[in-house]
């Protein structure tokens, strides 16, 4: 243990030597910043079990310096007069003239310990105690108070004729010493070589967000965070500076507490109880997660506990939600008129007229009397009838305290969420325990249990007609009823023989029952053992556990037209499923930590260590059919069509390796090395290394810099390679499938091929180069971070379309090359530090992406996001990965003469689209597909403003997307124009006739289909471009005084508007940050997603 | 792994069958081989457009484009199966089994290839002839179209080969190839091609057999019940089952759209409607009209649905279950097909008054219940005094006898007569290149360099 006295003999040592021998003996820290004073300044000294105070005066107040020692922490800094002797804090040095009080808390209401009180321009100075108050005594009426303590943005307040001043300190972002989450370690904000970003849990706790998307989006330069469905509960898509792979995935890697896991889990932690979440972005900070770490790395760390008094907490909320908009769709009328044009035009241009009756007619153009018999219609909003005002409601408790050798943080959450479509609805309740263990003085254990249950009812959501629901409905048409009486519902299906069957809307929701449950549990454990003074052994185990089990039961219901007789009733068998899946994932990292000086200027942080992890996953799934009734769902009731399971493992084997050095806090630099070896790839090519290197120069810690206005200026550069191996786990090797066939009336089983092997198969390589500059301005007043970095993946791993004459469409292969380089800005500033407390969160990421190599030949890759509409998507070199293709419609033929015209198909009759002739050869022809634009925006940004005022604390947020392109892939069903079914209101622009030629843009209708109107074409390219005002937040803290008077120590009420304004060049689809193909060769597809809501939550937040 | 399997007899009779079943993917004889036959004719019409019906609308008033996905399957599905043959003739002749095997197992493999290189040859032409398993793309990539008769040298290698070896007959085994199923395959490829003699002798080689034989009644060749009767030659095999996976789900294709006969709700049917054409091309008396197709049915609410909603195939009539699919057989080659085929042969070399050639022509007529056509009959309906009388005469008997069975248009274009016959009922016409057709663009995209489209598309 230390000791409070100490012994040195030096002759000439530095003070920075001086201070490295107090903190050695005594175990206080010294801080200083270099500058107030050269801690190069040489001293002599000579004490033999020195009081640790006195050995300071005596070093010290020769220097004009003065010290404040709180717990363990020495805070030097320079007297303002040399004459003045350097001073004990507490110890007043004027006359007591009136003395001062009160209390400083946090931003949460919790006391702050140790903070520094000092009457400005004097030496007067006190310190918190661990009810956060202070007492101290002041000449004269004026005067200013300056509150201080690392981790906090400092506070000068006027103190007037006062006697009690009571103050609250908000943790500082962007400060020098903010501890910063980094792979395997932390390091200083000032430290730092790499490109981090970060967000604190009191940021995240400012916009009341119950999701990782929400309390994300928006907020971190080159991250892009984007909802794309509005599934209550679903995982948002993370994009770190841009698309480097093409089929390998994109997603980031997560690492929760130090587990690397799934994205898809996210759904399964509580928010609050994130203490941070550091986006690691650039190649020194990701190599250290080698074949991992190309597609950036998401660290969350949670609360740990603290010492102290026991900390309670309970936040309750309950909130509200409804679909973010409602789509323009045809009328009944509307319809009806459409309908009849479809199958009149089919009619007419196949040699009828459009007045022949049903009897002159073909069953397919014939027309049901049903459309001219409005009185037998039932009218219904289809989307008043699928969507609800669904409720959300959220209760946190936590606790957290303990003494120094034990510390524990535990919470217990619920939080239910009803979706916006009726029935589909999302429940998870979690308990996590955080516990620190201090076994001796050089032993530690750490443990962090994390159990989460999550119910989940899903809704069918996407897919076209028929398959689910949102398709389904924007096709029915206004003019049937929800169910009739017999419990069957009203089916589409009874208005003519060219009438596409549909299920009702409403069967998705009565008679659809898929209940998602996934229990998980992950687990780790840590013993950290000083070995000697600063080397440290860690060695963590952790397992994960998680179960997911999703029943399916349709029942069997009938679809026919009540009204309608002549028509036939159909029953929709009843069918179940039941998937079982399993997976184990455990995890052994075994980590040696040395920090040394060598000399006095020499700081060395040296981490070493192996890591091991393996996953095996077990999937079971059933199916059965011909259930003689609904009352017996389980699929022993029914047939059992289908079973089968499946095995699959991973295992990877790493040693890392990383330096962090610095040079008298003015020079930086970081190297780090990680080998990886997997199991999912080819022999020849299973291991790979990634090394890095980074180096940061802190300009303003230099004696020669003084310019004023700027606090803090930093520079810093790296480049490194990092790895991406996110394939499947057997992709290597050439599969064989098991498939039946019947030889002699008896089920024989055959063997046939499936994929091609590739004993080279290997990783995705991503090298990445960063320049970035830091500054603080006016006392950090103002932060800013510019980044500009170039990132080259190659050895893309690519599912490559290929001559299917091998037998196979595509197969898997390390081709290819991505580059993608990018500004990235952030600022931060405190426009208001008064009673009105202001500041602004902007940041804004350019990012340019475009392809350097494909395949050997270098041919360019054709993709599509639907068959049926052919290619949708070219990726080739020179441009962005995955821009959307097909045929430029330029157009509605208005007459014979202008088909006669211009290049035409020969189908063409007027009111067909005009079809460009892209290559000029007079001709319509394939070769007339061209580029339509490209889901990759120009630039995203996001700011945050958040005000404080007396009790009152209110924020909004702004996000936005600018410059990207959408297939609106719906409007190949909603858009078809075959008058089958219901369409979006924009059908009434339609070409009618030479004197009805309606907006020009929209073709006639027709119940034929013909010429090139469903496949790609730039008839379905939007706007993606958006604005959103993400988050509105007002809270209110109760005055201490009442809260007091209730027994609790804080009270803080808040409303939260989530989502409630987006603003879209007239986007057509539900929500133009949609994204139903994670592909990046097909990217930006919008196929029917469940929409995003909006929401309004009211809360609490209660500290007792 | 495929680099690991191959080595036991077990493991090429499991391959040989993962073979057998690419028979059943829907750009084989699940769906498109067979509905181009009748579908790209005037035998049959789409009784609905709804949905993914649009494409197959659009073949059958030839308006087909190259982004079909029905050229886009046949091709794909084509390929995927010559892939599995090649993959297994590659391993067999040095594996380590017993030599009955090897040859038996080889022969089918190439009974198989050679079908398959018949099917592409006479959809789209000149094709890329892949012979063995490409280990790399490149070499995939340097591939391009060989010349047709290039492309039947090698089925008529494969054949010869798969006739000479294959076993006469598979008790216990039905649905593996026999030597008669590939005598009667190569007496088509050289019929095709226009080798009339190589043709007979090949024909020839199956009625000689005395393994088959035409069944009294017509009827009897549709019942499940029925199987692997005497008039079977090849036949792709289903069977009901609710897990196995191994039913046919094309019948429920063949259905009328909306057809409440189902004992559930579907609406799958409407692909394959009989034309009126077809209906009034029956004879009087013809027993094979009502065995073949029905012109209405009665719905749920009692009424009587006629017309072209009315209208469907009964050959491929068993109900599929749910899931499972029904236990129809498609038949892939029939004796009478052979026996006409004779015929046909016999009549191209030289015209022979009530010869040999009237023989076959009339065993199909009468089993059908309908009277004997002679050079020199009093009816002049039944007369038939002339070569090209004597065509045509085939032409019709094989429409009716062989109707969905998915002949026609292959008929058709192997006698030239298909501009001839369908141009008029087209509302477009039917134009010279559109008789093979086009590449799927999706393919030409992949390797524009090599892959040229067909002209006119």
């Amino acid at each position: 243990s230390y000791s409070q006295t100490i012994t040195l003999e030096a002759k000439e040592q530095t003070l920075k030597q001086v201070f490295n021998t107090i903190q050695k003996q005594t175990g206080h820290h010294v801080i200083y910043n270099t500058r107030f004073f050269d801690d190069q300044t040489k001293v002599s000294v000579s004490a033999k079990q020195m009081p640790l105070d006195t050995f300071l005066d005596n070093v010290l107040s020769p220097l004009a310096l003065t010290y404040d020692i709180r717990e363990n922490t020495i805070l030097i800094g320079r007297a303002t007069s040399p004459a003045q002797p350097a001073t004990r804090g507490v110890q007043p040095v004027k006359a007591l003239q009136r003395s001062v009080n009160g209390i400083v808390n946090d931003a949460d209401a919790n006391p702050l310990e140790g903070v520094t009180v000092r009457l400005k321009g004097s030496n007067t100075v006190t310190i918190t105690g661990s009810d956060g108050r202070y007492s101290i005594n002041i000449p004269g009426s004026e005067g200013t108070l300056v509150f201080s303590i690392i981790g906090y943005n400092t506070i000068e307040h006027g103190v007037g004729n006062v006697s009690t001043l009571n103050v609250m300190m908000e943790q500082s972002v962007g400060g020098l010493d903010e501890v910063v989450v980094v792979g395997y370690g932390t390091q200083t904000k000032e430290n730092i070589t790499s490109s981090v970003s970060t967000i604190s849990g009191a940021e995240l706790g400012k916009t009341n967000s119950s999701t990782f998307t929400e309390g994300m989006i928006g907020k971190m330069p080159g991250v892009q965070v984007s909802q794309i469905t509005g599934v209550p509960g679903s995982a948002p898509s993370i994009r770190v500076r841009g698309t480097g792979s093409i089929t390998a995935g994109n997603e980031p890697l997560y690492v929760i507490d130090g587990f690397p896991i799934d994205a898809a889990s996210l759904s399964s932690f509580n928010m609050s109880d994130i203490e941070s979440i550091s986006v690691l972005k650039d190649a020194s900070s990701t190599s250290i997660y080698g074949s991992r770490g190309a597609n950036g790395v998401i660290i969350v760390t949670t609360k740990k506990g603290v010492s102290g008094q026991t900390r309670i907490a309970y936040n309750p909320s309950y909130g509200l939600q409804q679909v973010s908009v409602k789509l323009d769709l045809m009328s009944p009328e509307e319809y009806v008129e459409f309908a009849l044009d479809a199958r009149n035009n089919a009619w007419e241009y196949l040699g009828g007229n459009r007045n022949d009756p049903n009897s002159a007619r073909p069953a397919l153009y014939q027309i049901s009397p049903y459309l001219f018999t409005p009185e037998q219609w039932i009218r219904t909003d289809w989307q008043d009838a699928i969507f609800q005002t669904a409720p959300a409601q959220e209760h946190q408790l936590s606790v957290q305290g303990g003494s120094e050798k034990n510390l524990f943080s535990i919470s217990a959450g619920y939080f239910g969420q009803e979706g916006v479509i009726k029935s589909s609805k999302f429940e998870r309740y979690s308990v996590r325990a955080n516990l620190m263990n201090a076994v001796s003085d050089r032993v530690k254990i750490e443990t962090n249990v994390n159990t989460s249950f999550v119910n989940n009812k899903l809704v069918e959501d996407q897919g076209q007609f028929n398959q689910g629901i949102i398709g389904t409905m924007i096709n029915s048409v206004g003019f049937l009823g929800l169910q009739n009486e017999d419990g069957s519902y009203p089916s589409f299906q009874g208005f003519g023989y060219g009438v596409s069957e549909t299920r009702s809307p409403m069967a998705f929701i009565n008679e659809y029952d898929r209940k998602n449950n996934t229990f998980r549990s992950v687990i780790n454990s840590s013993v950290n053992y000083e070995i000697i003074p600063n080397l440290y052994l860690k060695a963590l185990l952790g397992f994960d556990y998680n179960k997911t089990e999703q029943n399916f039961f349709m029942n069997s219901f009938d679809s026919f037209v009540a009204d309608n007789p002549g028509h036939s009733r159909f029953t929709n068998p009843a069918t179940g499923s039941f998937d079982y899946n399993t997976s184990f994932n455990w995890l052994s990292e075994n980590t040696l930590n040395y920090t040394f000086e060598l000399g006095s200027n020499h700081k060395f942080d040296v981490l070493a260590g192996f890591t091991a992890q393996n996953a095996k996953y077990n999937y079971a799934y059933i199916s059965a059919t011909n259930f003689p009734n609904n009352l017996v769902p389980t699929l022993n009731a029914g047939q059992v069509s289908s079973a089968n399971t499946t095995r699959a493992e991973w295992s990877l084997l790493s040693y890392l390796g990383r330096v962090n050095y610095s040079y008298s806090n003015r020079y930086f630099a970081t190297s780090t090395i990680r080998t990886d070896g997997s199991s999912r790839f080819g022999s020849g090519n299973r291991w790979g290394v990634f090394p890095s290197v980074s180096a940061g120069w802190m300009i303003s810690n230099e004696r020669f810099f003084n310019v004023r206005p700027i606090s803090s200026l930093k520079l810093r550069a790296s480049y490194g390679l990092s790895g991406n191996n996110n394939i499947s786990n057997y992709g290597f090797a050439g599969l064989l499938n098991y498939t039946n066939y019947i030889i002699g009336n008896k089920q024989v089983s055959g063997i046939a091929p499936s994929t091609m092997s590739n004993s080279l198969l290997g990783w995705e390589k991503s090298r990445q180069f960063d320049v970035a500059i830091e500054a603080g301005l006016f006392n950090n007043r103002i932060n800013l971070i510019a980044d500009v970095y170039n990132k080259v993946n190659t050895d893309l791993l690519l599912q490559v379309a290929v001559p299917s004459i091998v037998g196979l469409t595509s197969t898997l292969q390390n081709i290819g090359k991505v580059r993608n380089r990018g500004v990235e800005l952030g600022l931060n500033t405190r426009n208001l530090v008064g009673a009105l407390k202001w500041s602004t969160d902007v940041n804004i990421s350019f990012n340019r992406n475009k392809v350097l190599e494909l395949g050997p030949s270098g041919d360019p890759i054709f993709s599509t996001a639907y068959s049926n509409a052919g290619d949708t998507h070219y990726t080739e070199i020179g441009k962005p990965l995955g821009n959307f293709y097909g045929y430029v419609f330029d157009g509605v033929f208005q007459s014979q003469e202008q088909i006669n015209s211009m290049p035409h198909l020969p189908t063409d009759r007027p009111g067909d689209p005009i079809v460009k002739d892209v290559n000029g050869d007079g001709v319509i022809s394939a070769d007339d597909r061209t580029i339509l634009g490209n889901y990759q925006p120009d630039f995203t940004y996001g700011m945050t403003n958040s005000f404080d005022y007396r009790n009152f604390d209110f924020s909004f947020m702004v996000q936005g997307v600018q410059g990207s392109e959408i297939m609106l892939l719906n409007m190949y069903q909603t858009m078809s124009m075959t008058g089958r079914t219901n369409n979006l209101g924009i059908a009434r622009n339609r070409w009618r006739s030479p004197e009805e030629p309606g907006d020009g843009k929209v073709y006639k209708a027709s119940i034929d289909v013909y010429g090139l109107r469903r496949t790609s074409s730039s008839f379905y390219i939007q706007d993606g471009s958006y604005l959103r005002i993400r988050n509105i937040s007002l809270g209110y803290t109760l005055p201490q005084r009442v809260s007091e008077h209730l027994r609790i120590s804080r009270l803080r009420l808040y409303a939260t508007a989530q989502n409630p304004f987006t603003f879209t060049n007239k986007y057509l689809g539900y929500n133009p940050e949609v994204s139903t193909s994670h592909n990046s060769l097909t990217p930006g597809v919008d196929y029917f997603n469940y929409p995003l809501s909006k929401s309004w939550t009211f809360g609490l937040n209660i500290h007792f | 792994s495929v680099q690991n399997f191959y080595n036991t007899e077990a493991d090429f009779q499991n391959a040989i069958y993962g073979a057998y079943r690419a028979l059943r993917n829907v750009g084989t004889y699940n769906d498109y081989v067979q509905l181009i036959g009748d579908l790209a004719s005037d035998n049959t019409e789409m009784g609905s457009t709804a949905s993914d019906r649009s494409v197959l609308n659009e073949m059958s008033l030839f308006r087909i484009q190259s982004h079909s996905t029905v050229v886009r399957d046949v091709w794909n599905h084509h390929y995927q199966a010559i892939w599995y043959t090649n993959v297994l003739l590659d391993r067999v002749d040095g594996a380590n089994i017993s030599v009955q095997t090897k040859t038996r197992v080889g022969a089918e493999a190439k009974f198989l290839r050679g079908l398959f290189y018949f099917n592409l040859v006479r959809i789209f032409g000149d094709v890329p002839l892949v012979t063995k398993d490409l280990t790399s793309v490149e070499e995939a990539y340097s591939k391009g179209r060989s010349p047709v008769a290039e492309v039947y040298a090698h089925i008529i290698q494969d054949l010869r080969e798969a006739a000479q070896s294959l076993p006469l007959t598979v008790p216990n085994e039905q649905g593996r190839a026999t030597s008669g199923a590939a005598w009667a395959l190569l007496g088509k490829v050289y019929l095709t091609q226009g080798n009339i003699a190589d043709a007979k002798t090949a024909l020839k080689t199956v009625i000689d057999s005395r393994v088959y034989e035409l069944l009294p009644d017509y009827n009897d060749l549709w019942e499940v019940t029925n199987k692997h009767h005497n008039e079977a030659i090849f036949e792709v095999q289903y069977q009901a089952s609710v897990s196995g996976g191994t039913g046919s789900s094309y019948t429920e294709r063949y259905t009328p759209y909306m057809y409440t006969g189902l004992p559930y709700s579907s609406t799958a049917g409407g692909y394959n409607i009989p034309t009126e054409d077809l209906v009034n091309a029956y004879e009087p008396g013809d027993l094979r009209k009502d065995a073949s197709l029905h012109t209405s049915w009665v719905n749920t609410s009692g009424e009587v649905v006629t017309g072209l909603p009315g209208r469907f195939t009964n050959k491929f009539r068993h109900m599929p279950i749910r899931g499972g699919g029904s236990s129809d057989n498609w038949p892939i080659l029939r004796y009478a097909d052979v026996l006409l085929l004779y015929a046909e042969a016999l009549n191209a070399e030289a015209f022979v008054a009530n010869g040999e050639a009237f023989n076959y022509l009339n065993m199909i007529r009468n089993r059908a219940g309908l009277p004997s056509k002679m050079a020199d009959h009093s009816d002049p309906s039944l007369r038939l005094d002339s070569q090209n009388d004597f065509a045509l005469a085939i032409e019709q008997e094989r429409r009716v006898e062989l109707a969905f069975e998915g002949h026609r248009w292959y008929d058709l274009v192997r006698t030239g007569r298909a501009i001839e016959v369908l141009s008029p009922k087209m509302p477009n016409g039917v134009q010279q290149h559109q008789l093979v057709f086009p590449l799927p663009l999706t393919q030409i995209d992949l390797n524009p360099t090599k892959l040229k489209q067909n002209p006119g598309y």
